[in-house]
This record gives structure tokens, C-alpha cells and sequence, in this order.
């Protein structure tokens, strides 16, 4: 193994000439780069997304259309949930891997790094052409993220922007897929020695997982779209007549699912090691942790048609078992998460803080989902703002929490500065409030009878209350982003240059400056666990 | 006869919820509780115990009781729900499409109610009865759903839904489309109206004598 990680380094050496500035960085097939780039990326567009759900929540607030008409309003939220799952969140979540996990795995390289570079410029061109559609003269798409048919077919959805769109999310879900390729190979073949597979990190056992879910699932979006798009063409006809509606709805969840879970489980794993060192303590449970991921990801593969219960053209039982069956797992998590906590030594920084929010915001995204995961209640809050609650439960209170506490935890290792505390806690505490004023009325709202997807609704619903109460959540939760803004800018622009381990790390990242050099490490300290940097200490107290 | 409603109720409010609430509280309760009692103080050495496996795996075999007892209850309410009757007393037939909805009532010889924009369509229902719903689209997917009765049911075109609903209580409910059907879904709203028996019954023949 030692042999295989030098050759890589004079093999990358000879391929890669830096050049200087913007350039410099798209054109380096260096993982470190094409990982920044990928995470800064969808970032840019996290924000953009956001905003776009804060228009929504602005035309929401009072019953009447004020900002938007219904076709824009339509565009509004297609482009909002489309634009976090396909441009945001896979890409946040393989970017963070495709920097850390060569790191945490102690190699000098990704495998593979110009198809993880290929990966960056498609998720690039992808997104411009989703977003040119936005231009066209009857506007981008507006059929949801999930773009059913017959309601996305020529006849009921003309115009160019929706064929901009599906194929913008073709083009980038090709290239998540060859970043988790590249991802999921350097985690079998280019581990330092030592680095066995129960030695690997938690994050990256959590990227490990997700990488298999995406390239068993993402081809079932590929399928789709691609047949959506030759539908539209006239070419083939395939979604047209009687099975058609249902047959995409199967193909598209058997994506749509694990993609949940591809979006969830590396901030799971950020969260657990920031539960660990700023525990000051080893993980703990660390072998349950590795096999409820495993089980997790291999249900995830069988719980798609949870999505369908209301379709009445399922197996219902099946997929509520499975689904339900998914409470293991996630139970078996927050025993090991909480159970690192109990008895460590906790140092609440910012890191901390969101890893702290993931844990108490994430479960009633968890609970919540247990009980859409039953037909009888899914009857009644499928479809309803019941379900925008859960999944923003999940997603912001899950999955962004998560990855606020990763990048607040390696911002340093990313940049060589330090982001600043203060702003950190300001930022945490504005989420926390307004992720639950946003989001805590829409599970009554959607109890209460609203649909989903609405551009309107009347004042005798009886609903404003809440939704004045949520819009105004939104803005607090808007606040919050531009102070995490302007940490950022002052951070880099006043650079308080960060130590190579500045929170006393476990993971082998941290045995490297900051940041690391072109070639990753000079030298790796023996790995006799998964938290080497920890085993190195604990052995010097001695 | 289906009672959509309370089984809904006994599931959700007897079970679930109750559930939920309970391992809400105990999540927050032990998470606060490490911050407070184990926050990093000067001469606090943190443990080195780094798993409890037996412990854990019982508490595995717990989840899954768990599980297992929330999976049994919801399937023995989802064959109530589902379950429908060998010969209902009243057949609609409703049928969705953009952005309205079409009621008719085979064999009452009563011309079907259609909505317009205008004019928001009227679903007239007997209580007490097993009302057996045909439903189906004309266009893209739809769904029925009828908040009062914590029920909701898809639309495909060419593709007929059959199921039953009963209406307790007389009264008038806001019946909607939950799923997004394009431009004006918004707008997509029905009335529901349950009456008795015998002012049922001459609701359809003042509909025969119009």
C-alpha cells in the first residue's frame, strides 16, 4: 500500500501544473480544489435556493396573490426544491467527500481525479442549462422536483424550459455519480497502511454508504428523465397510456428515496465526529454506528413506494414495514451520538452547537417520519404542509445542521483561517429559532388541511396565523444567512490563520497543515484505530 | 362501513402521537443533560469507554419491538380502511380535471355537477351510509382529498380508484387537490355537504325535477 500511495504522488505531480488564479483552480484535477469548488458551488446556489423558498414564504404570508402570479409561483418552488436536491445537496455532500475522505484515508490522491474534475464541470454545465431555462419565453420548469408525468408531458408542460431543465439534471447527476465512483474507490483501494475498514473515520464510513446509494439509485433518475425528455421529443411514447403515470413514479422514487439519505448520512457522519472531539472523547458505539449505516442504506434501497401509499396502486404493506423497520437504525444513531456525549468532556463551540441542533431538530424530522411511514396517516397529511414539515425537519434541521457543523468544524483545515466564533453562535442561534418558527406551524397547518405546492389559499381557511408566523421564521432564518456571509468575508478577509489541528482532532486530516499541501501529508502517524491523532495523544499522556 | 376518521384518530391520537411526544421529551431531557452535567470542566477527565455492546443490542431488540408493535397496529386499521363494502348503499362517480372536478350519481337520473370557476362544485353526500367513491381523471394526476374525514386518494387518468367513505355527522367540509396539477391547483377546491337520509333523498329529487 505505501508503494501505491508514492507512486501516486509522482504520478499527480507530473499531470497537475499549477497555474496561477481562477484558472489555476478549475483546471487542477487536485481533489482538494475540485472539492472546494464543488462544495463553493453548490453553496452559492444553497443561498440562491433559499432565498427562492423565502419568496415563497413572503407570497404565503397573507391569503391573496401578492408578489407572484400562480405561473410564477409554480417556476417559484419547482426551482426551489429542484435546485436543493439536484444542485445543493448531492453536490454538498459528494464535494465534502471528495476533499475529505482521500484526507481521512490517508492518501495522497483521489482515485480516478480527473473523473472527480469531470464531475465538477458537468454538476457546472448542468446548472447553467437548468438555469437558462428561467430565460425561455414560457419560463423554466414548473411541474415540482419530482416532474411527473402526464402533467411534465409536451401537451400539459410546452416550452423549452422544461426540457433545459431535464436534461441541466441529467448532466449533473451524471457527474455525482462519477464523484461518488471516484469517492467510494479511493475508500477500497488508496487506504494509508493500517487503514483498514474498521479503522476508517465515521464520515467516512457515512460517504462510503452514500456513495453506494447513489450509484445503485441516481441511474433510475437518468432512466427517467431520459425517457421523460424523449416523450417530450415524440420519439418514443413510453410514459403515454395507461401504466405510464405509475411506471414513472416507481422509477423516479427508486431514486428519489436513497437520495434523501444520500443528502443525510455525511452529515451524519460530520456530526458524529464533531460529537466525538468536542466530547473530547473516542466515538461511541463505533462499530453499531458502521452497521446501522449499512442496514440503513441497504433498506433505503426498499422503501420507495411510501411515496405512492396514496396512489392505491401499491403494496402498501410492504413499503410501511420497511419504512417503520428504518426507526432501528436511526434509533441505534442517536444511541451512539448521545451516548459519545454522556460522560466526555463537552467544549460547546460552533461546531458543537450545530451538532447539537442536528440532534434535537432532526428528530421530529425522524418521528415525523415514522408517521407518514403509516398508510392510514399518510391518507391524511400526504401531500400537506404536514410533509413540508417533516421533510424541512429532516433536511434543515437534519442535513443543513449537519453541514453547518461540518463546515464551521473544517473550515480551517479548508482555508487556513479561522471563522469567527461570535458571528458562529449569532448564526446558530438565529437557525435554531427560526427553523423552528418556520417550519414547527406548517405540521399543524398541513393538519389542518393545506396542500402542498400552493400559490393561494382564502382567508375563511382559517390558516394566516400560522403562516404570518412562519414567513416571519423565514426572514430570522435569512438574517442568519447573511451573518454566516459575512463571517465568511471577514474571515478571509481579515485572516486569523488557522494551526494544522485546531481542535484537537482524531481523524488524519487533522496531521496535515492547513491547508494541506498539494501531496496531502509528508508523513502519516501509525493507524492502530479510527481515531489515530487521538491514539498518538492518549499514548504521549502515558 | 369505513370510518376513515376514526380509525385515523384512534391510530394517530392513541398511538403515535402519544409516542412520538414521549421520546421527544426524553431525546431533549438526556441531550440537555449532557450539556449541563458534562460540560468540559477543569480536572474532568472524559470517559474512556468507547462502546456497551449489550446494551446497545438490547436496545436494538427494543426499536424493533417498537417496530413491530407500530407496524401491527397500523395494518390491522389499514384493512379496516381499506376494506370495501360487497354492495355500498350510494355510488358516485367523481372525475378531476384541470382545475375542476365532475360529480354524477349513476342510476339517481340526476344530470353531474361540474365545476367551473366561477361556481365551486357541490359533492352531496347521505350520512351514515357507506358511499362508495369512483374516482378517476381526465387529464394529469390529481388527488381527492377531504380533510374532515383524514382522507385523501389519487386520481390517475384512465386508470379508476374505488373506495368508501363514511360520513358521521351531518355537515359542510372543504374538499381540495392535494396533488400539484399544474397552473391553477390553487384554486382546485370542492365543498363537501352531508346531510340525512330523507333530506338526501329529496335533494335528488329536486336535482331530477330541474
Amino acid at each position: 500500500m505505501a508503494r501505491i500511495t508514492a507512486q501516486a504522488v509522482t504520478a499527480t505531480a507530473v499531470v497537475d501544473t499549477p497555474r496561477p488564479g481562477l484558472v489555476g483552480w478549475f483546471a487542477s484535477a487536485d481533489h482538494k480544489r475540485v472539492g472546494v469548488l464543488t462544495g463553493a458551488t453548490a453553496l452559492v446556489l444553497f443561498l440562491l435556493s433559499g432565498t427562492l423558498g423565502v419568496l415563497m414564504r413572503l407570497e404565503l404570508a397573507l391569503p391573496g396573490l401578492q408578489l407572484f402570479s400562480h405561473d410564477a409561483y409554480n417556476q417559484l418552488f419547482t426551482a426551489h426544491g429542484a435546485g436543493m436536491f439536484y444542485l445543493v445537496f448531492t453536490p454538498l455532500a459528494l464535494g465534502l467527500a471528495v476533499y475529505l475522505v482521500p484526507l481521512q484515508v490517508g492518501a495522497a490522491e483521489i482515485f480516478a481525479p480527473r473523473l472527480a474534475q469531470l464531475g465538477l464541470w458537468l454538476l457546472l454545465s448542468g446548472a447553467v442549462t437548468t438555469y437558462a431555462g428561467y430565460f425561455t419565453q414560457e419560463g423554466g420548469a414548473k411541474t415540482g422536483w419530482t416532474a411527473f408525468v402526464p402533467l411534465t408531458d409536451v401537451q400539459n408542460s410546452p416550452g423549452t424550459g422544461t426540457d433545459l431543465w431535464a436534461v441541466g439534471t441529467i448532466v449533473v447527476n451524471v457527474g455525482m455519480i462519477l464523484q461518488a465512483f471516484c469517492i467510494l474507490a479511493t475508500l477500497l483501494r488508496l487506504r494509508a497502511p493500517g487503514m483498514t475498514m474498521l479503522r476508517l473515520p465515521v464520515f467516512s464510513w457515512s460517504a462510503l454508504v452514500s456513495c453506494l446509494m447513489v450509484l445503485t439509485s441516481f441511474p433510475a433518475l437518468l432512466v427517467a428523465l431520459t425517457l421523460l425528455e424523449f416523450d417530450r421529443r415524440g420519439w418514443w411514447g413510453v410514459f403515454e397510456g395507461g401504466g405510464g403515470p405509475i411506471a414513472y413514479q416507481h422509477l423516479f422514487w427508486f431514486y428519489g428515496h436513497p437520495v434523501v439519505y444520500v443528502v443525510f448520512f455525511p452529515f451524519v457522519g460530520a456530526v458524529g465526529e464533531v460529537a466525538a472531539v468536542f466530547s473530547q472523547r473516542r466515538f461511541f458505539g463505533y462499530s453499531a454506528l458502521v452497521l446501522s449505516l449499512l442496514l440503513f442504506s441497504a433498506l433505503s434501497m426498499s422503501v420507495w413506494a411510501h411515496h405512492m401509499f396514496t396512489t392505491g396502486q401499491v403494496q402498501n404493506e410492504y413499503f410501511s414495514l420497511t419504512s417503520t423497520a428504518l426507526l432501528i437504525p436511526a434509533g441505534v444513531e442517536y444511541f451512539d451520538l448521545i451516548g459519545t456525549m454522556i460522560g466526555g468532556a463537552i467544549v460547546l463551540r460552533t461546531p458543537m452547537l450545530f451538532a447539537i441542533g442536528f440532534l434535537l431538530l432532526f428528530l421530529f424530522g425522524g418521528l415525523s417520519g415514522i408517521i407518514v411511514a403509516s398508510p392510514v396517516l399518510d391518507y391524511h397529511v400526504h401531500d400537506s404542509f404536514f410533509v413540508v414539515a417533516h421533510f424541512h425537519y429532516t433536511l434543515f434541521g437534519g442535513s443543513v445542521f449537519g453541514l453547518f457543523a461540518a463546515l464551521y468544524y473544517w473550515w480551517p483545515k479548508f482555508t487556513g483561517t479561522m471563522l469567527r466564533e461570535g458571528l458562529g453562535r449569532l448564526h446558530f442561534a438565529l437557525w435554531f429559532a427560526g427553523m423552528n418558527m418556520t417550519f414547527f406551524p406548517m405540521f399543524v397547518l398541513g393538519y389542518e388541511g393545506m396542500p402542498r405546492r400552493l400559490a393561494d389559499y382564502s382567508s375563511s381557511d382559517g390558516w394566516t396565523g400560522l403562516n404570518l408566523v412562519a414567513t416571519a421564521g423565514a426572514l430570522v432564518l435569512f438574517v442568519g444567512a447573511l451573518v454566516f456571509v459575512w463571517n465568511v468575508v471577514s474571515s478571509l478577509s481579515r485572516r486569523v490563520p488557522a494551526p494544522a489541528d485546531p481542535w484537537l482532532g482524531h481523524t488524519l486530516e487533522w496531521a496535515t497543515s492547513s491547508p494541506p499541501p498539494r501531496h496531502n501529508f509528508d508523513e502519516l502517524p501509525p493507524v492502530l484505530s479510527f481515531a489515530p491523532l487521538l491514539d498518538l495523544r492518549e499514548q504521549g499522556a502515558r | 362501513m369505513t370510518d376513515t376518521r376514526s380509525e385515523f384518530e384512534d391510530l394517530f391520537l392513541g398511538l403515535y402521537l402519544p409516542l412520538m411526544v414521549v421520546v421527544s421529551v426524553v431525546v431533549w431531557l438526556l441531550v440537555l443533560f449532557a450539556i449541563v452535567r458534562y460540560r468540559a470542566r477543569r480536572g474532568h477527565v472524559p470517559s474512556a469507554k468507547s462502546d456497551a455492546k449489550v446494551a446497545e443490542s438490547l436496545y436494538a431488540l427494543g426499536l424493533a419491538a417498537i417496530a413491530g408493535v407500530l407496524v401491527w397496529q397500523t395494518f390491522t386499521h389499514e384493512n379496516r380502511v381499506d376494506r370495501v363494502a360487497a354492495t355500498p348503499t350510494t355510488r358516485i362517480l367523481v372525475s378531476a380535471f384541470k382545475w375542476q372536478w365532475r360529480f354524477s350519481y349513476p342510476g339517481a337520473g340526476i344530470p353531474a355537477i361540474v365545476g367551473t370557476h366561477a361556481h365551486t362544485p357541490e359533492l352531496v353526500v347521505p350520512t351514515g351510509k357507506t358511499v362508495r367513491i369512483t374516482l378517476t381523471s381526465r387529464d394529469v394526476i390529481h388527488a381527492l382529498w377531504i380533510p374532515e374525514l383524514r382522507f385523501k386518494r389519487d386520481a390517475f387518468p384512465g386508470r379508476p380508484t374505488h373506495f368508501d367513505l363514511v360520513f358521521d355527522e351531518p355537515g359542510r367540509f372543504t374538499g381540495r387537490c392535494a396533488e400539484f396539477c399544474g397552473l391553477d391547483h390553487a384554486e382546485m377546491t370542492l365543498r363537501v355537504r352531508a346531510v340525512p337520509e330523507s333530506e338526501y333523498r329529496a335533494w335528488l329529487a329536486s336535482r331530477r325535477r330541474q
